[in-house]
């Protein structure tokens, strides 16, 4: 079943040099209980995408789609307190830097219980139960004492910990988590990753992670999109996309893993680095960077079209290696 | 790529240790904070040592000694055989021609009023007697090494990606012609599709002007791609060190399988066995008794919680833990 339907959402930004379009045209589904993950790198339109969605772009964005709807529900017709019933609690989101995205003024337990006393009945000792419940759950031991502390008195993994209990305390049935490991430690972003996926099995959610790091999508997402220069470039199903990319810019991306070319004298690279937003080449955005491109990439941009079981925005999507299901 | 064992090192490091005093309210009695404790290395030209751990383990400490911009609390750093504590007042401030540094953050380590040609002679300027005309002679030259065009002399920091900042925080360290380079996670703030073109112009430049490189870095594959050695570090000290293929093919510190194995790789064999780490670094101002890492360690025991493990010879590599896991000769290369 559908619960995210994103179709040709495209968003802008005026500035004193025109129009800059951070995203463009991008369709996806987002299925109930399936882990999707967005990759891309800075400037890709991944983290705009998802805040189109939850409608905290900034008011000069202006943001357009033929469709962007929640359960059946259109989220671009909704008025601000129809808006705020949804956010929070059938979509939360988390963000990179937990420590910046918590309030250094309030503890941790009053954070939670204002999120619980917003969306859901109850009294403040249920609320306050609740909360400690929540803080369980996320793996924080000694809930109680956890309570009373402020932000600053945590570590970034128990911050994101916090975020986390505070984004499933209403039950979302989708959950956005932006580069929510970004800022942590390797060892602390394995544990991050772990209990996203737990979560999120042991209840049912929908998942949207985005990530810059290629990595952590494929060891968390059961679909992926590929963003680029905000242009949803590939969007296929994991783990097939690791072994058969179809866009040359996701293959490009695999190829420049350090662990990928192990024995090579040199890494493989991509040259050049990504176009700003407003000088994007007028054809295929990889075009200047591609290996394979040629007269046809440098005129005409390509749509998203499907090529075998993947969909890629390229003229000469790549053949899948032989063998290969 | 190693030059001989018996010639002298670039940089020898015994014993070094840097302590800063905190004190935690008026009256409360000062502490210690050991940030870095028992580091020996020897560094040959042309080789890359890169240390790797959580934050808070002390690598950029240890950069920053190695960098020479730190006093060491004790132990000593010794450049081609002649050691710094001794020298006289005059030598010791040339030292800095041979020791140069990479940050992390290519937007912050530019001067963003400088132009990059004038970025790239200030080095000159201060350390040499040459002229202008020479500056300007040198600055093309490196433009050129670093993969830059001779246009970018007069652009800029805004004016560029952070990959181009990189490399033009890459020849400002080059100029000098320095003997060591000092990196401290030189490829974090960098997009992905970057990062593999700044490794291969660091190891090129490695290879072109012998240049020995200190590496600080969390990411390990980074690390297995262009260091020769690797040095471990949790809470200020060595846990393991060795060659880099044999530590990280087959760890011997359970620290170093679980740093290892928190890495999120495209591809992992299912059956591969994971250490998950659990809770955070504890603090490194709380006393510690027994193995630094008990704490936190999957396969702790009694006696790790009192006694603390010294760093010592296990086959090719010093491990700090007595009941080090076992290492499959098979894997080792």
């Amino acid at each position: 079943m559908k619960l995210l339907e994103v179709r040709n959402l495209t968003v802008r930004f005026p500035t004193r040099r025109g129009w800059i379009h951070a995203v463009e045209n991008v369709d996806f589904d987002l299925d109930a209980g399936e882990v999707l993950g967005i990759v891309g790198e800075s400037g890709s339109g991944k983290s705009v995408t998802m805040l189109a969605v939850m409608g905290l772009l900034p008011p000069n964005a202006q943001v357009s789609a033929d469709r962007l709807s929640f359960d059946g529900t259109d989220l671009l017709a909704l008025d601000g307190r129809q808006r705020r019933s949804i956010m929070g609690k059938q979509i939360a989101m988390i963000f990179q830097e937990p420590v910046t995205r918590l309030n250094p003024c309030f503890t941790v337990g009053f954070q939670i219980t204002e999120m619980l006393a917003a969306h859901e009945t109850g009294d403040r000792a249920q609320h306050r139960r609740r909360a400690m419940e929540l803080l369980d759950a996320v793996g924080i031991s000694a809930p109680e004492a956890r309570m009373r502390a402020f932000p600053h008195q945590l570590s970034g993994g128990m911050c994101q910990r916090v975020m986390i209990a505070m984004a499933i305390a209403c039950q979302p049935r989708l959950l956005i988590a932006d580069e929510p490991s970004t800022a942590l430690d390797v060892t602390i972003q394995a544990q991050i990753l772990d209990l996203l996926i737990d979560l999120q099995r042991k209840r049912g959610m929908a998942l949207a992670l985005i990530s810059h790091d290629i990595a952590v999508i494929a060891e968390t997402a059961q679909r992926v999109l590929v963003m680029y220069a905000g242009l949803v470039v590939e969007e296929q199903r994991s783990p097939q996309i690791f072994t058969g990319p179809s866009h040359p810019y996701t293959a490009a991306l695999l190829r420049a893993l350090p662990d990928e070319s192990i024995g090579l004298p040199r890494l493989p690279t991509i040259p050049g680095s990504v176009p700003g937003a407003l000088d994007r080449p007028s054809g295929c955005v990889f075009g200047p960077r591609c290996a394979f491109a040629d007269a046809r990439c440098r005129s005409a941009r390509p749509e998203l079209v499907q090529s075998g079981v993947a969909l890629a925005r390229c003229f000469y999507p790549m053949a899948r290696p032989e063998g290969d299901a | 790529m190693t030059s001989a064992p018996d010639a002298t090192p670039v940089m020898r490091v015994r014993g070094l240790r840097r302590h800063y005093p905190v004190s935690d309210g008026m009256f409360r009695q000062k502490r210690m904070l050991r940030a870095v404790e028992g580091i020996n290395f020897d560094l040959h030209a042309g080789e890359t040592l890169a240390v790797v751990g959580e934050s808070g383990s002390g690598k950029s400490t240890l950069g920053r000694l190695c960098a020479l911009v730190e006093e060491p609390t004790a132990g000593t750093i010794e450049l081609d055989g002649a050691d710094i504590a001794r020298m006289p007042q005059e030598e010791r401030r040339t030292l800095h021609r041979h020791v140069q540094m990479i940050f992390q953050n290519p937007f912050g380590s530019l001067n963003p009023r400088k132009t990059v040609a004038a970025e790239l002679e200030a080095p000159l300027r201060f350390n040499t007697r040459s002229t202008p005309d020479e500056w300007r002679v040198r600055v093309e030259e490196m433009l050129v090494k670093v993969g830059l065009r001779i246009e970018f002399a007069e652009r800029y920091p805004h004016m560029l990606s952070g990959g181009q900042r990189q490399r033009v925080a890459i020849a400002r360290a080059l100029m000098l012609q320095p003997k060591i380079i000092v990196a401290d996670e030189p490829l974090s703030a960098l997009d992905v599709s970057v990062q593999a073109q700044i490794i291969n112009l660091l190891m090129d430049l490695r290879d072109e002007f012998g240049v020995s490189l200190v590496f600080i870095s969390h990411d390990i594959s980074v690390v297995r791609r262009l260091a020769h050695q690797v040095i471990v570090m949790y809470l200020g000290q060595p846990v393991e060190q060795g060659p880099v293929d044999a530590v990280l093919a087959n760890p011997a510190h359970p620290y170093t399988k679980a740093l290892i194995d928190a890495v999120p790789k495209v591809r992992r064999h299912p059956a591969s066995e994971r250490i998950r780490l659990v809770g955070d670094m504890p603090s490194p101002l709380v006393p510690r008794v027994g193995c630094i890492f008990s704490s936190r360690c999957p396969s702790v025991q009694i006696s790790c919680r009192s006694i603390a493990p010294a760093l010592e010879h296990v086959g090719d590599r010093l491990v700090a833990c007595p009941h080090t896991m076992q290492i499959d000769p098979s894997c080792s290369t």
